[in-house]
């Protein structure tokens, strides 16, 4: 039933009175002829039915032809609709055009989006995608997912596993870094401990391995102090994996450079932004492409706009533009001294935080228009470093 | 068309005597008009010939080889084609007339 009606809808109906004349042989003209006709009844002394609007006017003619008179009533369907509208033309182009647009639309990506990076950047999970195919306004049907995937997983770098995911105009990529091994000599294999730096030992607690030197020696940068080749009284030798603790005082030099003509920025103050829109991937700039005047620092950002919580193919893109002007520094020795000072502490608090130091020495000398302090230092420090022993053995584990 | 005689000597058609030894449905031929009443309210009438009177209490149609009038209150012409005819309405009586 609801086929028909919808049937009857879309070809047009119309309901229409009969009055007077040869009402039977009028329907059996209809019946002959094979002409649609429905609902007809005796409504107020006239009859009344249905019929299909293209037939309407032969029905017409064959009700003439038997003194019926007829008269439309109503109009009912999408063809009268589309009639009415008729002068209405461009709203009809705008739903058409509307549908065409989301059709044409939803064949691209507009929103791609990383998840499960922690240690990656989101950046170059997106660079890297967009070499394969996969961004914004790409063609989604001339991608295939599945062989992205695989060649996803063969081009990201510290990455075990990725999956691209797609819903609608959106795809998604999951990401699962690879736990990257740390870089220690396995205690299985064997190993020496060497110098890493040249001093007097102090101090050695030896947990494995046999110790070639002794509290007091002297061992210069790369020396032997405990070594995993370890000889039992009968010759035979075995390999071990030495483990030791090696204090010794080291002495070094240190040197710290300030030029005393610099130049250095300063910001003027001065700052503008320029914005570019972002839409669907094409970057429209809103501002007229003049070459800034001056000297500047950039630093991009970008907003996406959201929705409900939903992102949105647009954007806006904004270059902050911040001026300074180069500008010629002179130290006068006392600058420059407090300047290498601070370089210094800078150092320690760095680089020297495991050590203790016992003494420091320093000196200050001009040169070239350079103030050089040197500081010669006394330090109590750990000095031992493993160094793997490459045995043909392990050679063969490795490969 | 030679008719034959049944057991109680009345006359009977060749269609229906086929029908009635190979079990074949009595509509299945052309010239026999069929119809299906639904309580009081809707009539179809399955091979007519025309329509001979119409109105909202009484409306007689042609079918084979005899007339039906359909007497009631406010009926309709649900539907109508060549063959078929569906009637909806009051329905008081239906009437052969041969």
């Amino acid at each position: 039933m609801f086929t028909i009606k919808l049937l009857r809808f879309l070809r047009g109906t119309v309901r229409f009175s009969a009055q007077g004349g040869a009402m039977e042989r009028l329907m059996n003209l209809i019946a002959q002829h094979g002409l649609n006709l429905w609902d007809m009844a005796k409504v107020n002394g006239a009859f009344q039915g249905f019929t299909l609007a293209k037939e309407y006017k032969r029905i017409a003619k064959m009700a003439r032809k038997c003194g019926v008179r007829t008269k439309v009533l109503e109009r009912h369907g999408l063809p009268f609709f589309l009639r009415k509208y008729r002068r209405r033309l461009g709203a009809f182009i705008g739903i058409a055009a509307v549908v065409l647009f989301l059709f044409i639309m939803q064949n691209f990506i507009w929103n791609v989006e990383v998840s499960g990076n922690k240690n990656l950047s989101e950046e170059y999970v997106l660079s890297t995608m967009e070499k394969l195919g996969v961004h914004k306004g790409a063609f989604k049907p001339a991608l295939d997912f599945k062989a992205i995937e695989i060649e996803a997983r063969s081009k990201l770098e510290g990455v075990s596993w990725v999956g691209v995911n797609q819903s609608g105009s959106k795809v998604w990529i999951e990401i699962r870094e690879s736990v990257k091994a740390p870089d220690i000599v396995p205690t299985t294999s064997p190993c020496n401990i060497v110098a890493r730096r040249t001093g007097q030992i102090t101090k050695l607690q030896i947990f494995a391995g046999q110790g070639v030197v002794q509290k007091g020696d002297v061992v210069e940068e790369g020396d032997l102090i405990v070594s995993g080749i370890i000889e039992d009284p009968n010759g035979n030798t075995t390999l071990r994996h030495a483990s030791a603790k090696v204090y010794a005082t080291t002495q070094f030099d240190m040197q710290f450079k300030i030029p005393l003509k610099s130049q250095k920025k300063e910001y003027t103050g001065e700052t503008k932004k320029r914005y570019i829109l972002d839409l669907f991937g094409l970057k429209l700039p809103l501002f007229l492409a003049t070459k800034q005047a001056g000297t500047y620092d950039v630093t991009p950002s970008y907003q996406k706009l959201n929705l409900f919580g939903v992102d949105l193919p647009f954007g806006l893109y904004t270059n902050e533009y911040k001026f300074y002007q180069m500008k010629s520094q002179e130290f006068t020795d006392k600058q420059a001294a407090e300047e290498a000072e601070k370089q210094r502490k800078e150092y320690e608090k760095n680089e020297l935080k495991d050590a203790e130091i016992l003494d420091q020495k320093s000196e200050k000398d001009l040169k070239n228009g350079e103030l050089i302090l040197t500081v010669h230092y006394t330090c109590q420090e750990e000095i031992g470093k493993m160094q793997e022993i490459y045995t043909n053995d392990a050679e063969n584990q490795k490969s | 068309m030679r008719k034959k005689r049944n057991e109680k000597g009345t006359k009977q058609g060749l269609k229906s005597a086929v029908s009635k030894t190979f079990d074949i449905p009595m509509e299945t031929f052309s010239n026999v008009s069929q119809l299906d009443i639904l309580s009081n309210k809707e009539a179809l009438l399955e091979g007519c010939k025309g329509i001979l009177e119409y109105d909202d209490n009484i409306i007689r149609i042609s079918g084979h080889k005899m007339e039906i009038k359909f007497t009631g209150e406010g009926l309709t012409l649900k539907c109508l084609t060549t063959e078929n005819i569906m009637i909806t309405g009051k329905i008081w009586s239906v009437e052969f007339i041969a």
